[in-house]
């Protein structure tokens, strides 16, 4: 490997930890709408678990992931991830 | 159950089927053949029962899987499953090439590990094993070298560009473990160990199964399963010899299982013909069967001195012998319409 790729490499390396922590913030703004849905939910009464609509959000993502061209079944089992997480914040 | 879509489906009804299933608790893995996609179902089929999937749009037949695994099965994949490890080799596990492991039973220290790794390289051997933790019958004997063993492995696989098999024994370890090795061995004993194969599931790094000593093909599937449940697809499965009546040797290889494991599950296949036997004169004639039989590779215990071995000595093999093996293992896969790589200069391979 040349200086120069091993710089490449290590430019690109930032770029993906600076994503990630993107990635995590967003993480946390999604949490804190779905708190807020969830005393909306609570205050009506309604149950926190809602099956069709946790299949709509995974489908909806795994539309956008197709448009993006990335794999279905990969992004389908990351977001069932992030329905079961904003399920468990949405219990007080 | 399976759900078999009609040809040139749109993706839009693609996706309000999987809608459907989903919301009814499900979950779905798709796959993509040439001609249809299937969408296979994961959980209780009793939540399907009356939802009337035959009338959606787009859905040609509903079949159960009677199965007791699923991801595993045949019918959940449109081909083999291969495992590339991403090393400079471009090394396959499960493809047209058989992959053979090799090293000592247990890593000893990083200059007999180094020297192994060499030796093995030479012959064709694609990647390397090492025990850091070792699962042993008795509480006395050798454990292993345990974390040190795991660096000397890191050292050895950065020199020779070899990947890493190595066993993980504890679920508190499993993260430990795939910082160090490429792939994780989950042992005979540790087959049901149940938690452990969910910790190693989550990690996404290919896993190599045992096969237990008293476990049947349908208990080795169903642990492969938890694994693939957790979204770890690359499972790698080991027949090791199974207990029988049979005294004179230590385990009886059951070669069947090979061609049976080959028509059950996508999964790749391979043979430890060390432990099967439990003899150094009958790993080489052990290895050539599963060969035969159409394993996608063995694992094999080597060790520079095999009498001095600390652990697996009557079953390891020398250099030599591991090279007399490796001219069999070419001749045979390549009667059954395999390859074999052919030796390379140890370390040449390496990353630039």
């Amino acid at each position: 490997m040349t200086a120069a790729m091993a710089q490449d490499i290590a430019r690109l390396r930032e770029e993906v930890k600076r994503i990630d922590a993107d990635l995590v913030s967003l993480l946390a703004e999604r949490m804190s709408v779905v708190r807020e849905i969830g005393q909306l939910k609570r205050a009506s009464a309604m149950p926190i678990a809602d099956p069709p609509r946790e299949a709509a959000v995974v489908s909806h993502a795994a539309r956008c992931a197709r448009g993006e061209g990335l794999p279905e079944n990969e992004v389908r089992e990351l977001f069932w991830k992030i329905v079961a997480l904003s399920r468990s914040e949405q219990h007080p | 159950m399976i759900i078999v879509t009609q040809a040139g489906i749109t993706p839009d009804a693609l996706d309000r089927i999987v809608e459907h299933v989903e919301a009814a608790g499900m979950r779905t893995h798709l796959i993509r053949g040439e001609q249809r996609t299937v969408i296979g179902c994961i959980g209780d089929d009793a939540l399907l029962a009356d939802q009337g999937l035959r009338s959606l749009p787009g859905v040609e037949d509903v079949l159960p899987v009677l199965k007791p695994y699923k991801l595993a099965s045949r019918e959940f994949s449109a081909g083999r499953t291969t495992i590339a490890l991403g090393d400079p080799s471009g090394t396959v596990i499960g493809g047209k090439d058989v992959v053979v492991i090799a090293g000592p039973c247990s890593v000893e220290g990083a200059e007999m590990l180094r020297e192994t790794a060499r030796a093995v390289q030479e012959s064709g051997a694609r990647m390397l094993r090492g025990g850091a933790f070792k699962p042993r019958s008795s509480p006395y004997a050798f454990q292993g070298l345990g974390i040190p063993a795991l660096s000397m492995l890191a050292e050895v696989r950065r020199e020779s560009g070899m990947p890493i098999v190595t066993e993980v024994l504890d679920p508190r370890h499993v993260e430990l473990v795939a910082a160090h090795a490429d792939v994780l061995q989950i042992g005979a004993r540790n087959m049901q160990n149940f938690p452990l194969l969910t910790e190693v599931g989550k990690v996404h790094r290919p896993v190599l199964l045992k096969r237990g000593l008293s476990a049947t093909i349908s208990e080795l599937l169903m642990a492969a399963e938890y694994i693939m449940a957790q979204g770890n697809g690359s499972v790698i499965l080991c027949e090791r010899g199974i207990r029988t009546y049979e005294t004179a040797t230590r385990n009886t290889l059951d070669v069947a299982a090979v061609p049976v494991l080959k028509r059950e599950t996508h999964l790749p296949v391979i043979v430890d013909p060390s432990h099967a036997g439990g003899r150094a004169d009958l790993v080489t004639p052990l290895a050539l069967a599963g060969i035969a039989a159409g394993a996608d590779g063995l694992i094999v215990e080597v060790h520079p001195d095999p009498v001095h071995a600390r652990s697996d000595a009557e079953q390891t093999i020398s250099f030599s012998a591991f090279a007399a093996l490796m001219a069999g293992v070419s001749a045979v896969a390549a009667a059954v319409g395999r390859s074999a790589p052919a030796g390379q200069p140890a370390g040449q391979r390496t990353a630039a």
